[in-house]
C-alpha cells in the first residue's frame, strides 16, 4: 500500500534527521518544477503535484538509506543539487515524489596537484570550485553560462558543457572517477585512473543519467593549469551561415584548438548587442588560450584559415572580449530577467541540437523555415535566430533561439501554446536531416517522446540500463524515458 | 566677487541644502566681496535663517506666489539680478535647484554647471568639478561667462542650525506675479515623513542580488532586529521591493552612518557615490570581483541573505534584549 | 498631438573595467568596444510616450510619435528599435565629428529645439540625465530655448479630458504635484516605477521597421555651423578617476555562521554598542 504523504515525511525525518526534511508549502512549489516553466512560476502558478518533501541528505550514507526506503515503497526520487536544469528534468510530475537536493553536500574534499585532480562531493558550486582553483594557478576548463549557479552532480548528470569545451572537452572528457548511490542503495566508487582497457566504460552509465538511474554523490575531474594572460580574441563578421560552417570545419579539420569557437546568426547576434558592431551580419569569434607557445600559434593558424575566406570582415578583440566577460549567469540575472518576464509579459527559450558537418546547415534552415511556416502563432515571436559554439571533428551544435511575447494566455497555457510546439519543430527537424536532438541540456521530460527515435535500435542498450538499476522505475519518473503507459 | 546663495524657506530639506551651500563656500578658498542670502517663502515671512558659514552681507526675503513653479522663481530671479547682479549663484542640489541654476544662467547669458563638487576662482574666471561619466570620473571646466550659476552637489547629511535672523540685513522683496496660463489645476500630494535613512548609525542597502521581494521581505526583518534602516540600488526601487524614497545613489540619497552593509549590489559609479562617504562599509556578494569590494572596508563573498540571516542570529545571541535596545536608543539621539 | 522623445545612448559603464577608464589628449575616453545602451531614465520616457499614445489613439488627434537623438550612425540602430515598436519617425540630428558635444547642452538643446520648431510638435519628453557628460540641463534648455514651460521629475503622464491637456505627476520637494497643463510643454522624466522597460518589437515590427527611412539632419541644416555650435559656456579641463585607496579585507570562513561571527566581533560590536 502507498504510504501517506505524512508518513513519508515522517519516516524521512527518521533517516535524515527533521532539519534536513523541508515541508515549506512555498518551497516545496519551487522545487516542482525548473526553468522550462519559468513563465507559469513566476506569476506564482504551479501546476506540477507538489512534492511531498524536499530532503538534504548529509552525506552518501544518508543518500543511501533514502533511496533504499523510496525504493522499497515506490516513490519517486527527483535528484538535484543547483537547480538550474531547463529541460524539466527537475519537475515532480509523480504524486507524493521526494526532493532529493545534494546541494548541502558541498565539500571540495581534495585538490591532487601531482595527477591534476580535483575532487567535490555533489552539492559543490562549480563556480566556488574553479574559484579555488584559480588561486592556485589551475582550472577545470569548464565554464557553462551558469557556472556561478550549477553545481558538480547536476553538471555531471546532464552531461553538461562549457564555453570553453573545444579545447577542454565536455565534462564527459573531464570526469575521471565517481561516487554514485543505486536505487537499491548500492554505494558504487568507479576510481581515478588515466585510461584502463577493463570493460566498457561504465562512467558512461552514470554521466548524463540526469537522476534517471543513480544520484551522484562526488565527482573526480581532472585540472588544467590557468593562463588567462595568453587568452586571444578574434572575431569576424560575414554574410551567412553557411560560410561560418565551412570555416567553423575547417579551423577544427586543421587540427587548431581553440578553446572558444562560435558562430552566430545575424537575429541571435542582437541580444549580444553585436549589431553594434556588424549590423545584419553573422558574427564569428575564436579564442585561444593555454600556453603562450600553443594559444600564439593557434591564434595565428585560425587567423589565416579565416582570411582565406572572402567577405569576413574583422571585428576589434576588445569588443569580443568585453562581451565575453559579461557572458555569464550569475543571480542577478535571473532575477533581471524575471521582472523582464513579469513586467513585459514576453520569454525567451532555447532548444540545442547538434549535427555532422554535412547536414548542420539544413538543418539551421530547415528549422527556421519550418517555424516560420508552421508555427501558428508566429506574428508574437520578437526573436528567432541561433549560434553554434561548440565544435568537434565531426560536426557541430547549433543552439536555438525563440523570444516571443506572451499573448492572450493564461500562464499555465504558454508552454502549450509556444514553447512545447516550437522546441517539437527543431527537434522533428534535426532528427529527420539526422541529427541529435539534444546537445548538452539532456532529454529532461519534454522530448522523451523522441527518446527511441534518437536511439534507433541503441535505445535497447538504453533500456536495458533503466530495468537494470531502476526496476521499480522511481528514479526522476518521465526524465530520458517516456512514461509507458501502464 | 559677489556672491548669493538661494534657498527656500518652506523646503523640507533646507538646513541639509544649506549645509552642502555651506560645504561649498568651505571649499571655494575665494574671498567673496559680498555674499548674500536669497530666501524665497510663501506664507508667512521667516525670522530664522539656516546658518551660514560666512559673513552675510545681506538677506534678501522673496516672497513667491507659485511656489510649485519654477517658472515663477526664475522671473523673480531675472528680476532681482537686474536690481542687484551678482556674479556667482549657488543653488540647492535638488531637482529645483539645478533648474533654477540651468535656466537662469541661460536667461542672463551666464554659465551653469549641476552637481558641483568644487569652485574656485582662477584669475577671472571660475572652475569647477563635477562628476561625469556616470561618477566614473571627474572633470574640470572653466565657465566661461558671469553669472555663474551652480547647483551644488549633494553631501552626506549633516543639516546646520537654524537661527535668528539679523533684522537690520534682512530685506523683503515684493515682485508682481503673473498666473502661470499652462496650468489649470493643480495639487500636492505630501510624502510620508522622511525615511531616517540619511541620518542613521546603521543602514542595509540592497541591490539586485537579494533576487526577490521574499528575499527582501526578510532582509526588511533583520534590518530591524539589528536596529538598521533599509535602503536600495536602482533595480531593488524599481522592481518595487523597496520604496523609492529609499534609493541610494547618484539619483537618490547620499548617505553616510557610521556602518553601512550594502548586500547583492555590484557597486556602479553612480550607486557607490551614495555609500562611499560612510565612516565603515561591508560589502556581500557572491561574486570576489564585484567594484563593490573596491570601495568596502570589509567584504564577504558569499550568499546575503546566508550571511544576514548568521548576522542577525549572532546579534541577537550576543546581545541581550537591552542592548540591541541600547542600539535603537542611541540612534534616536543623534537625531 | 506630436510628441517628440528625445532620447541619448550611453555606453554600459558598468561593464567598464579599472583599465578602460583611460582617454586621450582631447579627453576623450575609448567606449567603442562596449555595447551602448539607452540611458535608463531616456528608457522609461520612450515607453512611457507609447503608453500614452495608446491612450490617444481613440481622440480625434492621433498621436504623431517622433524618437530623436543628437548622435553619429551608432544612433541609427536604436532608431530602428525605436520605429519598430511604434514609433512614427526616427531623426538623428548629426554634427560635425570634430565637435566634442558630450558636455555642450547648449549646443544640444539648441539643436533640438530647431528640429520641434520646424516639425510643430507640441510636447517634448525627455529623460532626466545621463550621457557621458552627466549634464542634466539639456531637458531646461531645450524648454528656454522654446520659450515653453518645463515640467521636471516626471514620474507619470496621462491624457486628461481632451488631448491638448495632460495630466502630468511629478515629484516636488517632499511631495507629489499632480497638475492638468496645457500644451507646448517640455517634460524632463524622473523615476518612473510604471514604465521602466521598453517593450521588445516582434520579428514582424522589426522587419517592417527595416523598411522605413530613417530622417538624418545635419546642424547644419538646422542654422547652426560649428561656430554656433561652439560651447560658450564651459571648456573642458581635465579629467580625474577616484582612487577609493582602500583595500578591503575579505573574511573567510567554513560557514556562513563563521563568516558573520567574525564580522560581527572584529568589526561590527564595537561600531555597533556605542
Ligand atoms: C542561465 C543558464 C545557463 C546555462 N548554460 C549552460 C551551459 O552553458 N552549458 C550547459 O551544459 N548547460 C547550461 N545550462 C543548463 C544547466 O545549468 C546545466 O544543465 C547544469 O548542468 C545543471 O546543474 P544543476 O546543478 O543546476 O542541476 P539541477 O538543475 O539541480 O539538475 C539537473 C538535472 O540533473 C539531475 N541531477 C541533479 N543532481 C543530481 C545528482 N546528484 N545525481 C543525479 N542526478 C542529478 C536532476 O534531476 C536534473 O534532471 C544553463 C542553465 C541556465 C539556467
Ligand atoms: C543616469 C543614471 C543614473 C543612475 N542612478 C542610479 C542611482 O542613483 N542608484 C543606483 O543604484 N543605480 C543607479 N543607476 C543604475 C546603475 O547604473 C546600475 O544599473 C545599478 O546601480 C545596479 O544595481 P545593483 O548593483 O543592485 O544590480 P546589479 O548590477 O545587477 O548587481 C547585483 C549584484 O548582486 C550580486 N549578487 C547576486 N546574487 C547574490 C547573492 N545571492 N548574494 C550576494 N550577492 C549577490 C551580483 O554578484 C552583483 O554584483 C543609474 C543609471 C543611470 C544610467
Amino acid at each position: 500500500m502507498k504510504l501517506t504523504r505524512k508518513e513519508i515525511v515522517d519516516q524521512l525525518k527518521n533517516i535524515a534527521g527533521k532539519d534536513r526534511v523541508i515541508t515549506d508549502e512555498q518551497v516545496l512549489k519551487e522545487n516542482s518544477h525548473d526553468r522550462y516553466k519559468k513563465f507559469e512560476t513566476i506569476f506564482g502558478v504551479y501546476t506540477n503535484p507538489i512534492p511531498a518533501a524536499l530532503v538534504k541528505p548529509a552525506d552518501t550514507k544518508q543518500v543511501s538509506s533514502i533511496l533504499k526506503f523510496l525504493n522499497k515503497n515506490n516513490i519517486n526520487c527527483v535528484a538535484r543539487t543547483g537547480g538550474t536544469a531547463t529541460e524539466g528534468g527537475l519537475e515532480t510530475i509523480v504524486e507524493n515524489s521526494v526532493v532529493l537536493d545534494g546541494s548541502q553536500m558541498n565539500q571540495i574534499i581534495k585538490i591532487d596537484e601531482t595527477n591534476m585532480l580535483a575532487t567535490a562531493q555533489c552539492g559543490v558550486n562549480l563556480g566556488e570550485l574553479e574559484d579555488r582553483l584559480r588561486k592556485q594557478g589551475f582550472t577545470t576548463g569548464h565554464s557553462p553560462q551558469s557556472q556561478p549557479l550549477a553545481n558538480m552532480g547536476g553538471l555531471v548528470a546532464t552531461r553538461s558543457i562549457g564555453q570553453f569545451s573545444t579545447l577542454y572537452g565536455a565534462i564527459e572528457d573531464m570526469v575521471i572517477g565517481l561516487e554514485a548511490v543505486f536505487p537499491n542503495g548500492e554505494i558504487t566508487r568507479i576510481k581515478n585512473v588515466p585510461r584502463r582497457a577493463c570493460g566498457p566504460d561504465i562512467r558512461h552509465v552514470i554521466i548524463g543519467n540526469e537522476g534517471a538511474l543513480c544520484y551522484i554523490t562526488e565527482v573526480t575531474v581532472k585540472i588544467y593549469k590557468y593562463f588567462p594572460e595568453n587568452n586571444a580574441f578574434l572575431a569576424w563578421a560575414l554574410d551567412d551561415m553557411k560560410t561560418g560552417f565551412t570555416i567553423l570545419r575547417e579551423v577544427m579539420v586543421e587540427g587548431f584548438r581553440p578553446s572558444v569557437a562560435r558562430l552566430y546568426d545575424a537575429e541571435d547576434g542582437v541580444q549580444h548587442s553585436f549589431d553594434q558592431f556588424a549590423e545584419d551580419k553573422c558574427v564569428l569569434m575564436f579564442m585561444a588560450e593555454g600556453n603562450e607557445h600553443v594559444a600564439r600559434a593557434t591564434a595565428l593558424g585560425i587567423a589565416e584559415v579565416v582570411e582565406k575566406y572572402d567577405g569576413c570582415r574583422p571585428i576589434k578583440a576588445k569588443i569580443i572580449e568585453n562581451w565575453f566577460n559579461h557572458l555569464n549567469w550569475g543571480p542577478e540575472k535571473i532575477t533581471e530577467e524575471r521582472e523582464l518576464i513579469r513586467k513585459n509579459l514576453h520569454i525567451g527559450f532555447t532548444t540545442e541540437v547538434s549535427a555532422n558537418w554535412d547536414c548542420i546547415n539544413t538543418i539551421y534552415e530547415n528549422a527556421l523555415k519550418r517555424i516560420k511556416a508552421d508555427f501558428p502563432h508566429i506574428d508574437d515571436l520578437t526573436m528567432l535566430g541561433g549560434h553554434s559554439s561548440h565544435s568537434y571533428q565531426t560536426g557541430t551544435n547549433l543552439y536555438f533561439v525563440y523570444d516571443y511575447d506572451v499573448v492572450d494566455c493564461k500562464p499555465e497555457q504558454e508552454i502549450n501554446k509556444y514553447h512545447i510546439p516550437l522546441n517539437a519543430l527543431i527537434v522533428e527537424e534535426t532528427l529527420k536531416a539526422g541529427g541529435s536532438m539534444a546537445h548538452h541540456h539532456g532529454i529532461g521530460k519534454y522530448r522523451t517522446q523522441w527518446t527511441r527515435q534518437e536511439h534507433g535500435s541503441a535505445y535497447y542498450i538504453l533500456k536495458g540500463l533503466k530495468d537494470q538499476f531502476d526496476p521499480n522505475g522511481i528514479m526522476n519518473t518521465g526524465t530520458i524515458y517516456p512514461v509507458e503507459p501502464e | 566677487m559677489k556672491a548669493a546663495l538661494v534657498l527656500s524657506f518652506d523646503s523640507n530639506s533646507l538646513q541639509q541644502q544649506a549645509h552642502e551651500i555651506n560645504a561649498m563656500l568651505n571649499h571655494t578658498g575665494t574671498q567673496f566681496s559680498n555674499v548674500e542670502l536669497w530666501l524665497f517663502y510663501k506664507d508667512r515671512k521667516p525670522e530664522f535663517s539656516p546658518e551660514i558659514f560666512c559673513p552675510l552681507s545681506g538677506i534678501k526675503l522673496i516672497q513667491v506666489e507659485y511656489v510649485h513653479l519654477p517658472e515663477s522663481y526664475l522671473d523673480l530671479l531675472v528680476a532681482l539680478m537686474g536690481q542687484c547682479p551678482m556674479d556667482l549663484l549657488l543653488f540647492t542640489s535638488d531637482g529645483l535647484g539645478q533648474e533654477l541654476a540651468t535656466r537662469l544662467a541661460y536667461r542672463l547669458n551666464g554659465s551653469s554647471a549641476l552637481k558641483v563638487e568644487d569652485c574656485r576662482l582662477i584669475r577671472d574666471t571660475l572652475e569647477v568639478i563635477k562628476p561625469v561619466y556616470g561618477n566614473n570620473l571627474s572633470a574640470r571646466f572653466v565657465l566661461k561667462s558671469s553669472p555663474y550659476c551652480l547647483s551644488v552637489a549633494k553631501q552626506p547629511f549633516h543639516p546646520v542650525k537654524m537661527i535668528l535672523m539679523e533684522l537690520l540685513k534682512i530685506k523683503t522683496i515684493l515682485l508682481n506675479q503673473t498666473q502661470p496660463w499652462w496650468v489649470k489645476e493643480h495639487l500636492t500630494i505630501l510624502d510620508p515623513p522622511k525615511t531616517g535613512l540619511s541620518n542613521t548609525d546603521l543602514v542595509l542597502v540592497v541591490g539586485q542580488g537579494a533576487g526577490n521581494k521574499k528575499t527582501v521581505d526578510v532582509l526588511k526583518g533583520i534590518a530591524d532586529t539589528i536596529g538598521a534602516e533599509i535602503g536600495g540600488s536602482r533595480p531593488a526601487v524599481m522592481n518595487a521591493w523597496i520604496d523609492i524614497n529609499r534609493l541610494i545613489g547618484a539619483s537618490g540619497l547620499i548617505i553616510s552612518p557610521k556602518l553601512c552593509i550594502a548586500a547583492g549590489v555590484s557597486g556602479t559609479g553612480v550607486f557607490s557615490v551614495g555609500i562611499k562617504n560612510s565612516r565603515f562599509i561591508v560589502a556581500i556578494n557572491i561574486d570576489s570581483k564585484a567594484p563593490i569590494f573596491q570601495i568596502a572596508d570589509v567584504g564577504i563573498v558569499g550568499d546575503l541573505a546566508t550571511i544576514l540571516l548568521e548576522l542577525e542570529k549572532v546579534i541577537l545571541t550576543d546581545k541581550n534584549k537591552k542592548q540591541v535596545h541600547h542600539i535603537v536608543e542611541s540612534r534616536i539621539e543623534t537625531q | 498631438m506630436k510628441i517628440a522623445v528625445c532620447f541619448k545612448i550611453i555606453a554600459d559603464y558598468d561593464r567598464m573595467s579599472e583599465k578602460d577608464w583611460e582617454w586621450d589628449d582631447r579627453h576623450f575616453i575609448d567606449i567603442s568596444f562596449v555595447r551602448h545602451i539607452f540611458n535608463c531614465f531616456d528608457e522609461s520616457a520612450l515607453e512611457m510616450t507609447l503608453k500614452l499614445s495608446k491612450q490617444l489613439e481613440n481622440l480625434p488627434d492621433p498621436c504623431e510619435l517622433t524618437a530623436l537623438t543628437v548622435d553619429d550612425e551608432q544612433g541609427d540602430l536604436f532608431l530602428k528599435h525605436l520605429i519598430a515598436i511604434g514609433f512614427d519617425h526616427g531623426v538623428r540630428i548629426q554634427c560635425d565629428g570634430r565637435l566634442d558635444m558630450r558636455f555642450n547642452s547648449h549646443g544640444i538643446s539648441n539643436l533640438i529645439s530647431r528640429y520641434i520648431r520646424q516639425e510643430g510638435q507640441t510636447l517634448v519628453i525627455l529623460g532626466y540625465q545621463g550621457g557621458d557628460g552627466d549634464n542634466g540641463q539639456t531637458g531646461f534648455l531645450v524648454a528656454e530655448h522654446l520659450g515653453w514651460p518645463c515640467i521636471r521629475e516626471v514620474i507619470e503622464v496621462t491624457v486628461a479630458e481632451s488631448s491638448d491637456l495632460l495630466k502630468v505627476k511629478s515629484r516636488i520637494d517632499g511631495a507629489t504635484l499632480v497638475q492638468r497643463v496645457k500644451l507646448p510643454m517640455v517634460l524632463i522624466m524622473g523615476h518612473s516605477l510604471d514604465s521602466p522597460y521598453l517593450r521588445v518589437p516582434t520579428l514582424k515590427q522589426k522587419l517592417n521597421a527595416k523598411k522605413k527611412p530613417l530622417t538624418i539632419v545635419s546642424s547644419t541644416e538646422l542654422g547652426l555651423d560649428n561656430d554656433a555650435l561652439h560651447s560658450k559656456d564651459k571648456t573642458l579641463m581635465d579629467l580625474h578617476r577616484h582612487n577609493p585607496g582602500k583595500s578591503c579585507v575579505f573574511l573567510e570562513g567554513k560557514t556562513a555562521q563563521e563568516q558573520a561571527k567574525k564580522l560581527y566581533d572584529k568589526y561590527l560590536k564595537q561600531r555597533l554598542s556605542l
